[in-house]
């Protein structure tokens, strides 16, 4: 066997390789890839399907229901849902007999949806004007009361000063904020 | 020795090369086997592959089988994520404010005997520093009255700078005074300022 009777022997070997290279790259790998990738979804599926065998159990169920409760709660702590937000008004006034305020007055002023340039996507505050007259004791009964309100209200700024009337009492001006769900949401 | 060949080397048989035609058949031999072991790898795989999408449809089947567990959670995840952005929001903002009834009852109780507060102001104002937008100084402004003289003044600002959660610094000072005849009486007015804590 010469090197001249060799040579198409070595471009028949070399032809043969060239295929089956090609068919484990253009066939055996992709099936590779696509057997891995399937064992992945069927892992994704097996921990669904356990973590949905396990909601729906009666104890798992009540964890979650107890716990989205909770949150609930923590939420109207300090949110007015639409439905507190109707009785604010009455709650406030509420706390203003309950201090003896009988001149007591509240206007609502507006919204702010932004702390400083950083805008807010679920939560707007509104704000509220309160003018009444009081005694100093009554006023800090007050403001104590409203501080410890559910959900919370914020005493943003206030003013008492001597009513210009002869009389013990001082005149009251203050701005309240409370927190609301932004109308979007 | 002489070499006698009436063909002119025409006609000489080839001579045999076993080591050559050796590695010639190993070479096309190893071909062979990695063409064999790739063709069962194939098949296996393709096996393989059609009982995982088998399972993988079982599964599938199950898992819409409880579909309303499924629901259930992610309408409970939904709003856990609702109420969870919305009360980081609610905790930016409540850093924005302060509770005013600690520092009037700290004013209530420290206010000397013959000292009147005649107004009190409660201010919240955003800092005007670009840095620091989205914070907020509180402050008290309160009108005092004394007829007992200036040192009533100063000792009930003394009380307050340990009773009151000030800010670092000079944080409480009388801002302005002056003369005021109330009631027929002459009496010195002061305007302090404290700035309290954030």
């Amino acid at each position: 066997m010469t090197v001249r009777s060799a040579t198409p022997l070595l471009v028949v070997w070399g032809l043969c390789l060239a295929v089956l290279a090609a068919f484990h790259l253009a066939y055996v790998m992709p099936q590779e890839r696509a057997l891995a990738a399937r064992r992945d979804q069927i892992r994704t599926k097996a921990e669904r399907f356990d973590l949905l065998t396990k909601a729906k159990s009666p104890r798992e169920q009540e964890r979650i229901k107890t716990r989205q409760e909770e949150l609930e709660r923590e939420y109207a702590a300090f949110v007015f849902g639409s439905e507190e937000m109707g009785k604010l008004d009455f709650a406030i006034r509420g706390v203003a007999e309950k201090n003896g305020l009988p001149d007591f007055s509240a206007r609502h002023v507006g919204t702010t949806s932004a702390i400083g340039t950083t805008k807010l996507k679920h939560i707007v505050q509104r704000e509220m004007v309160l003018s009444f007259t009081s005694d100093f004791p009554s006023f800090l009964h007050f403001v104590n009361e409203l501080e410890r309100l559910q959900p919370i209200v914020f005493v943003n700024q206030f003013t008492i000063r001597s009513a210009p009337a002869k009389s013990a009492k001082l005149a009251c001006d203050m701005e309240c904020s409370v927190l609301c769900q932004s109308e979007g949401k | 020795m002489f070499k006698i060949d009436l063909l002119n080397g025409a006609e000489l048989p080839p001579r045999s090369r076993p080591l050559r035609i050796a590695a010639a058949t190993l070479a096309f031999l190893a071909l062979a086997v990695a063409a064999t072991f790739d063709a069962v790898h194939v098949y296996g795989l393709r096996g393989e592959l059609a009982s995982r999408q088998q399972s993988l449809v079982s599964h599938d089947r199950q898992i819409a089988g409880l579909a309303d567990v499924a629901k259930m959670l992610e309408t409970a995840d939904q709003r856990r994520s609702e109420i969870d952005a919305s009360l980081a929001e609610v905790s930016q903002i409540i850093g924005t404010h302060s509770t005013w009834s600690p520092a009037l009852v700290a004013l209530a109780v420290n206010l000397p005997k013959g000292t009147t507060i005649t107004e009190v102001l409660a201010k919240r104002e955003e800092q005007k520093n670009a840095l620091q937008k989205g914070r907020y100084d509180h402050s008290l402004l309160m009108g005092v009255i004394s007829p007992a003289g200036a040192a009533a003044v100063e000792q009930f600002m003394q009380a307050l700078r340990s009773a009151l959660p000030l800010r670092p610094g000079d944080s409480i000072r009388i801002i302005s005074q002056r003369h005021q005849e109330i009631e027929g009486r002459e009496v010195q007015y002061y305007v302090i300022e404290c700035r309290l804590k954030p």
